[in-house]
């Protein structure tokens, strides 16, 4: 059976991403095995020393790495994550509903992130280093520059302590609602699907803020490869033909000079999906959101290994994919980079 | 007259570095008001008229001609927290920063030398620390090694590391071709130290580039890290940790606790930015068609 | 006969500007093209040939600015600092040919896209298109059907030229403006896609300067020739007139240089480079060069001469003061 090129070289990077996978895993056990304050002891303070030993015994935390290392690869292909000291649920249930939350913002986050930056950019490389590129370049210089945990309090303040606009920022819906029928776990969309207005209304300005806040720091890195690149471009030959062609010069800049960038921008947001889960951990601390990455920033403080671990592993998978599909995506951007994979 | 060519070249240096500036205004203004922390930031703590630890009973102060910054739940002034915060987020990033060129540009060389095996589990260990979340990383090596200021620094050398380790990586592979032979066969003296003195001259401007973003990066880092209680630990004064402090006194009103010291985490990150983005313009290889 | 000339640059200005410094590359050049013939605009590189040409159809390179002169195109006279309105002309009756073929070419187009882009300008309709598409490859000795689907990558640098020139074209040029179309190429395919592109001229009466740095080349293929120094032009004429009888110092070094097998002779080299005098504003630009300059020469720009109907020179040896 022969497969197409472009398929081969797909099932051959997933290969390799499941091998890193596996070497990632390893290194996360190791870190949170070595974490410090016993967990047994952080959730029972009064036992006698012997009890803890019983305790440690049973959960089997007396083997030696290795050991527990295998156990923990068996129990990831039985499905079962580990359970949480702190919540006390499996983890996989406890992310059942945080994955979601996370996404929701990372979602809304990109977005504004690709839709600010990617116009911020491409200005500023057509009046490179005139009045509009350095006014944009200002503004994206600044929103990288604002830390995320402040300006969300700031935000905090004002807006909600001070002018009563946005509502109490508690997590995803506010205490007077319901939480809607799952369907995607996306509250809004949830909301809207099955016709609960004031619902959707409501989750929509919960998440105005975080989610601003979140796509506050995704603007400036895609601004900035978008303006590098789309520079390069328009000094590019082809560009210069078309223009001689008499094609309109919007067609010539924001078609063929913006698809020879596409392929630098593609790259950058691929590299922001490692930037969105570190705003959640922060973005989800400010705003009491509870999403994947203040369940992490929690698991680590307080020492709780299976969410440590399981947390590490999915952050570690979401990067891989991510990277996986950029690579695949060039496939289709640029005819010349098709060629090179079906070589290879 | 190959005197007169080495003179050309230093003259052309130190004109090229004023040039541009001297074309970037934003550049410029980050590097006025760069100079202008960092001399508070070093001498600013000596000065301050208050204790930023010691407590008192002038709690929960707004803002006022004796307290610049109002005081805390401590009766702290703000100002002297601020000040001496600076100090140490300046010394710790600083550090870090130095610290990641040093291994990262020694391990960059070793793995443009050698080469092979050992430069491609390296590069793909480098590629997949550079594009996992930086925080998280920074946050459980922290707990690893117990939380302060020791464990900040090592791990700002460490995240920071990859950086640079690629940068000095990329242009020993492009010397070594051209070095490697001329210098084995001409001058006879060691190949190590050709490298080393061809090497520094030509990154020395996408150091400085990369420096300054990573130091505005590391900065940030910190107080990130101490805002979610993973950093410094009070009562160690940190720009984080004062806002996450100050959030719970958001409700009464006391809005000086949080935002003072954030606004100056920002205004120093905005400047390393402007920086490090207004050098990065003006070195990156401008082609002007003819 | 007026309406013989189909494009006239008359004192044409151009000059590279930074925040700190404005410097003349290009003086007063002039040019005067008649429909249906083979114009060389020859000189080294860097002697302003191609920013002249792509200043006069409105494409100057960032960096540059035209501080003077006037385009005259089929009749109609426009300032050439105003660039946009001489970008109207492409497509509307000038086209362009560019000496890196396959860099000019889209790289994310097939074949066929691209050329159905430039007729999509004409509001054709899709079916007529395809037929022009047919059509201008069979028409640039191209096998439409093999080539069509191909990208800018996959064929090469002979094939990318003609796939340009389709696009060029497509266009329905009455001036072509090739700008050095055959360095990039192999001496064999160079003659061929030369001998086409006159044949192309001739059957369609077009016109087409061609720009060059090498003399042999102009010599055999164009009835007419400049020549450019440092920005200025400093002889024009009949190409036959000019090479039997240089009289720019400059000409007869360049004419010295080239190897002749009929007349075997020492090939002597042209003294200094093209831009290594002092300031050069104001004056003849070739007189630090000059085994004859004279102090006059420094002292202002030599005006052109017309020393025969055919034949014009920029040197104070033939006349005219300053």
């Amino acid at each position: 059976m022969r497969l197409s090129p472009i398929v081969t070289y797909i099932l051959r990077r997933i290969l390799i991403s499941g091998l890193v996978l596996v070497g990632i895993s390893f290194i996360a056990f190791t870190i949170s095995y070595l974490l410090p304050s016993d967990p047994v002891t952080s959730r029972y303070p009064d036992i006698t020393p012997e009890q803890r030993e019983e305790i440690r015994r049973q959960m089997g935390l007396d083997q030696p790495l290795p050991v527990q290392y295998a156990r923990y690869i068996q129990s990831v292909f039985r499905g079962e994550f580990g359970v949480s000291y702190n919540t006390g649920n499996m983890v996989i249930d406890d992310l059942k509903d945080r994955i979601p939350a996370t996404l929701e913002l990372a979602f809304w986050g990109l977005g504004m992130g690709i839709i600010l930056g990617i116009p911020t950019g491409i200005i500023s490389a057509v009046h490179r280093n005139k009045f509009w590129d350095n006014a944009m370049r200002l503004i994206s210089i600044g929103s990288q520059s604002i830390p995320g945990f402040w300006i969300g309090v700031v935000l905090i303040f004002f807006l909600y302590f001070q002018w009563h606009i946005a509502p109490m920022p508690v997590g995803r819906l506010g205490m007077s609602f319901s939480t809607p029928e799952t369907v995607t776990g996306f509250l809004v969309l949830d909301s809207i699907l099955l016709g609960n207005w004031e619902t959707a209304l409501a989750a929509l300005k919960q998440l105005a803020m975080p989610a601003f806040v979140m796509g506050l720091g995704m603007i400036a890195p895609i601004a900035r490869i978008t303006r590098s690149a789309m520079s390069e471009s328009l000094q590019e030959d082809y560009i210069i033909f078309g223009r001689a062609l008499g094609l309109p010069e919007r067609k010539v800049v924001l078609g063929d000079a913006f698809r020879g960038s596409l392929v630098s921008i593609v790259t950058v947001i691929g590299f922001s999906v490692g930037g969105i889960f570190a705003g959640s951990a922060i973005v989800e601390t400010v705003f009491a959101w509870p999403g994947l990455g203040r369940y992490a920033v929690t698991a680590i403080t307080t020492s709780d290994m299976a969410p440590v671990n399981t947390c590490i592993l999915l952050i570690a998978t979401g990067v891989a994919l991510a990277n996986l599909l950029v690579d695949i995506s060039y496939a289709f951007i640029d005819p010349r980079i098709r060629d090179e994979y079906a070589r290879s | 007259m190959a005197e007169l060519v080495l003179e050309n070249k230093k003259k052309n240096f130190q004109y090229y570095y004023v040039k541009l500036f001297a074309g970037d205004p934003l550049a410029l203004t980050g590097v006025v008001m760069l100079v202008f922390l960092v001399i508070v930031a070093i001498f600013g703590p000596m000065m301050v008229r208050y204790d930023p630890i010691k407590t008192s009973s002038e709690i929960l102060l707004p803002p006022s001609d004796q307290y610049w910054f109002g005081t805390d739940q401590f009766g702290r002034d703000i100002f002297s927290r601020t000040v001496t915060s600076l100090q140490l987020d300046f010394s710790i990033a600083v550090m870090g920063v130095s610290g990641a060129i040093i291994i990262g540009m020694i391990i960059g060389a070793l793995c443009g030398y050698i080469g092979g095996l050992f430069d491609d589990i390296v590069m793909r260990l480098i590629d997949f620390i550079q594009s996992f979340p930086m925080l998280i990383l920074a946050m459980v090596l922290v707990m690893v090694m117990g939380p302060g200021v020791r464990s900040v620094v090592v791990v700002t050398i460490l995240i920071n590391i990859p950086s640079y380790a690629r940068l000095i990586r990329g242009e020993t592979l492009s010397k070594k071709r051209l070095e490697y032979i001329d210098a084995a066969r001409c001058s006879g003296a060691s190949e190590a130290r050709i490298l080393f003195r061809h090497l520094v001259p030509n990154t020395l401007s996408p150091l400085i580039v990369q420096g300054s973003m990573n130091l505005a990066w590391a900065v940030g880092n910190v107080a990130a890290m101490s805002f979610l209680g993973v950093g410094i630990q009070p009562p160690t004064p940190d720009l984080g940790l004062m806002v996450s402090e100050g959030t719970q006194y958001l409700a009464q009103g006391c809005w000086w606790m949080s935002i003072y010291p954030g606004l100056i985490l920002a205004i120093t990150i905005f400047c390393f930015n402007l920086v490090g983005d207004g050098l990065q313009d003006r070195l990156d290889p401008r082609r002007a068609r003819g | 006969m007026v309406d013989d000339t189909i494009l006239k640059i008359s004192g044409l200005s151009i000059d590279a500007v930074t925040t700190i410094s404005r410097k003349r590359i290009v003086e007063s050049f002039d040019l005067e093209v008649k429909r249906g013939e083979i114009y060389g605009v020859v000189g080294e590189t860097g002697s302003g040939k191609s920013i002249s040409m792509m200043a006069s159809v409105g494409l100057t390179a960032n960096g540059l600015e035209v501080s003077a002169g006037t385009v005259e195109f089929n009749g109609k006279a426009v300032e050439a600092s105003r660039q946009k309105v001489l970008r109207g002309n492409l497509a509307a009756g000038v086209s362009l040919l560019f000496q890196n073929a396959k860099g000019a070419l889209n790289p994310f187009l097939t074949v066929e896209s691209q050329i159905h882009r430039v007729l999509n300008l004409q509001r054709v309709s899709k079916k007529e298109r395809s037929r022009r598409v047919q059509e201008l490859l069979v028409a640039v000795g191209l096998d439409p059907d093999g080539i069509k689907h191909k990208y800018a990558h996959e064929i090469s640098g002979g094939q990318a030229q003609r796939v340009a020139m389709a696009c060029s074209l497509a266009t329905n040029p009455q001036l072509l403006i090739a700008d050095e179309p055959t360095t990039a190429l192999d001496v064999t395919t160079e003659r061929e896609v030369l001998e086409f592109l006159k044949d192309l001229c001739v059957r369609r009466n077009m016109a087409m300067i061609l720009i060059a740095h090498n003399l042999a080349l102009v010599s055999e293929n164009c009835s007419r020739i400049s020549i450019l120094h440092a920005g200025h032009v400093v002889e024009s004429g009949d190409v036959a007139e000019v090479f039997q009888n240089p009289l720019h110092p400059y000409t007869q070094g360049l004419l010295t240089a080239i190897p002749d097998v009929d007349n075997p002779h020492e090939l002597v080299p042209l003294d200094g480079s093209v831009w290594g005098g002092p300031s050069l504003v104001n004056r003849c630009r070739f007189s630090h060069r000059c085994s004859c300059a004279q102090d006059g020469c420094n002292e202002g720009i030599p005006p052109m001469v017309q020393i025969a109907s055919n034949h014009a020179v920029r040197c104070l040896r033939y006349g005219g003061n300053n």
